[in-house]
C-alpha cells in the first residue's frame, strides 16, 4: 500500500504509539496516508479506538513476524 | 470415529483455543474475574496490594548496593518467597508470562533509548507516590474503595490529575526532544520456537499447579498458608494479560482518546465487589483496616498525584508494569526496578522526616502526619450510608466517563 509518511513506533507501549501518530497526522494533509509499525499487542485495539475517535480512517491492520502494521488515512 | 469427525474435532479445539488463549478478552470479563480473586483473598483474610512486595525488593537491592545501612533498612529481611505481596507479585509476572506464551505474544521488546529515561523517571515517581499514598493503584486505590474507605477516592482524584499532567508533559517532550527516538530492530523469534510457546506455557501451568498444591498440602504452616497466594497471583497475571487490564489506562484514556472501556470495566468490578466485600468485612472474615492505609487525605491526594504522573511516564502502574514484564517489555522491567528502589528509599526518607510517626486514636485506628485510616461505616455511622457513599462515587465516575465518551470534553490531546 502507498503511504505518505512513515512512523516507527516499535518498542513503544501505550500511550506513546497513539501520541506519536496523533503528532504525525497533525503534520499531514487530508487524504494522505500514514504507515505505523508497532510491536505492542495492545496497539491493535488502541489504533482501532483512535481511528474511531478522531475520524481518521484505519485502512488496514496486519501482523507479520511480531510487528503490527497500520495504515491510517487522514480525514 | 470417522476421519472427518476427527478433523472437525481438532478444528473445534483450535478454534476454542484461539478464542480463549489468543483473542483478547473483554476488560469487563477481566475486571469481574479480578474481583473474584480479590474476594477470594479477602475470605482468606488477605487483601491485594503490590507496593509492599516491590518495596521489599527495593530493600534487598539497596542492601546489595550498600546504601541500605545508610537508609536504616533492616539487614534481616523476610525472604522473597515468604513475603506475601512479594510472592504474589512474582507469581503475577509468571501468570502473565504464561498467558503471553499461550497466545504467542511473548516478545523481548526493546524500546528506543529515550524510553529508558521515562521508565527510570516513572518508576521513581511511582515509588515515591505509592509510599505517600500507602500503596499503588491496587493497594491504595482499588483495595480501600473495596474496603469502603474514602482513601481510595481521594487517591483517584490525585491519579486523574497526575494522568493529565503526565500526558501534557509527554506531549511537550514529543515536540521538543529528538534524542533517542529510534527503536532498535525487533528481535526475531524463530518459527520453531514460536510454535513451541504454547507447550512452554502449558509447562508453566503444570509447574505452578504443582508448586501451589505442594505448598497448600505442606506440613510447614508458612508454606501451607501461601499456597493460595501462589495461585491467586498466577491467576491475576493471567487474567490481566488476557484482558490487558490496566489501571494506568483506566485513569489515562478518558483524558486521551476519551475511550472509556477500561475505566468502565474497573467501575463494574468495584460495583460488584464493594457490596460483597462489605459482607465479608461484616462477617469478620477480614479486618477492614488491614487494607486502609493511614493516609486520608494528604498522603492519598499528593501520593496519587505523583503516582499518576509516574504511571503515565512508565506506561503502566504497579500491576500493569508487572504483567507487561511477563509479556517481555524491557521498559517495564526498568520501571519496576526503579519503582522498587525508590519505594525503599522514599520509605526511609519519609520515616526520617517523621511523616510516619503514628498515633493510635481513641477508636484504635492509626493516624500519621499523612492522614488517618478513614472508614465510611465509622465516619457515616452505618453500612447503609457507607454503601450509598461508595455507590454514589462509582455512579458519578461512570456518568462522567460516559459523558466524556460522547463529548470528549475532558481530553487534553
Amino acid at each position: 500500500m502507498n503511504f505518505d509518511k512513515d512512523l516507527d513506533a516499535r518498542g513503544l507501549n501505550c500511550p506513546l504509539p497513539i501520541l506519536r501518530a496523533k503528532k504525525a497526522l497533525a503534520e499531514m494533509t487530508s487524504g494522505q496516508v500514514l504507515r505505523i509499525t508497532a510491536t505492542d499487542p495492545g496497539s491493535v485495539k488502541d489504533f482501532a479506538a483512535f481511528a474511531k475517535q478522531t475520524g481518521n480512517e484505519l485502512l488496514s491492520t496486519t501482523e507479520n513476524n511480531k510487528e503490527f502494521e497500520y495504515f491510517i488515512k487522514h480525514k | 470415529m470417522s476421519a472427518d469427525g476427527g478433523v472437525c474435532w481438532l478444528d473445534g479445539l483450535k478454534k476454542d483455543y484461539h478464542e480463549i488463549f489468543v483473542e483478547e478478552w473483554s476488560p469487563y470479563l477481566g475486571a469481574v474475574l479480578m474481583i473474584l480473586i480479590i474476594l477470594g483473598l479477602m475470605v482468606s483474610g488477605m487483601f491485594w496490594g503490590i507496593y509492599g512486595g516491590l518495596k521489599l525488593w527495593g530493600d534487598y537491592i539497596n542492601n546489595m548496593i550498600g546504601i541500605g545501612p545508610l537508609l536504616g533498612t533492616p539487614q534481616q529481611l523476610e525472604t522473597l518467597l515468604m513475603h506475601r505481596m512479594s510472592l504474589m507479585n512474582m507469581t503475577l509476572v509468571l501468570g502473565s508470562f504464561c498467558a503471553a506464551l499461550l497466545s504467542r505474544q511473548f516478545l523481548i521488546s526493546r524500546p528506543p533509548k529515550l524510553e529508558y529515561v521515562w521508565a527510570t523517571l516513572g518508576g521513581c515517581l511511582m515509588g515515591l507516590g505509592a509510599t505517600m499514598a500507602g500503596g499503588c493503584t491496587s493497594g491504595a486505590f482499588f483495595t480501600p474503595v473495596l474496603h469502603s474507605s474514602p482513601n481510595g477516592w481521594v487517591m483517584c482524584i490525585g491519579l486523574m490529575a497526575g494522568a493529565v499532567i503526565g500526558l501534557k508533559a509527554l506531549l511537550w517532550t514529543l515536540e521538543n526532544i529528538e534524542w533517542g527516538m529510534q527503536a532498535p530492530p525487533t528481535l526475531n523469534v524463530s518459527p520453531s520456537l514460536l510454535s513451541a510457546y504454547p507447550w512452554l506455557g502449558l509447562g508453566v501451568i503444570i509447574a505452578v499447579l504443582y508448586w501451589a498444591t505442594d505448598w497448600y498440602t505442606s506440613d510447614n504452616e508458612r508454606h501451607a498458608a501461601r499456597g493460595v497466594v501462589v495461585l491467586a497471583g498466577f491467576a491475576m497475571g493471567f487474567i490481566m494479560h488476557r484482558s490487558r487490564l490496566c489501571f494506568a489506562r483506566c485513569f489515562r484514556e478518558p483524558f486521551m482518546t476519551a475511550e472509556g472501556h477500561m475505566t468502565k470495566a474497573i467501575i463494574l468490578g468495584l460495583a460488584i465487589g464493594v457490596p460483597i466485600a462489605s459482607l465479608l468485612i461484616e462477617k469478620k472474615l477480614i479486618d477492614a483496616y488491614l487494607g486502609i492505609p493511614p493516609t486520608f487525605w494528604v498522603g492519598s491526594l499528593l501520593g496519587g498525584l505523583i503516582f499518576g504522573v509516574g504511571m503515565i511516564f512508565a506506561g503502566g502502574c504497579a500491576s500493569g508494569s508487572l504483567w507487561r514484564m511477563g509479556e517481555g517489555h524491557i521498559k517495564l522491567w526498568v520501571a519496576a526496578f526503579f519503582f522498587a528502589v525508590s519505594a525503599s528509599v522514599s520509605n526511609a526518607l519519609l520515616k526520617k522526616a517523621g511523616l510516619f510517626v503514628s498515633e493510635i486514636m481513641i477508636d484504635e485506628t492509626v493516624s500519621t502526619k499523612l492522614g488517618i485510616q478513614a472508614y465510611y461505616p465509622v465516619m457515616l455511622g452505618n453500612w447503609g450510608w457507607a454503601l450509598l457513599a461508595g455507590g454514589a462515587a462509582l455512579l458519578i465516575w461512570y456518568i462522567l466517563v460516559s459523558y466524556n465518551e460522547c463529548t470528549e470534553k475532558f481530553t487534553v490531546l
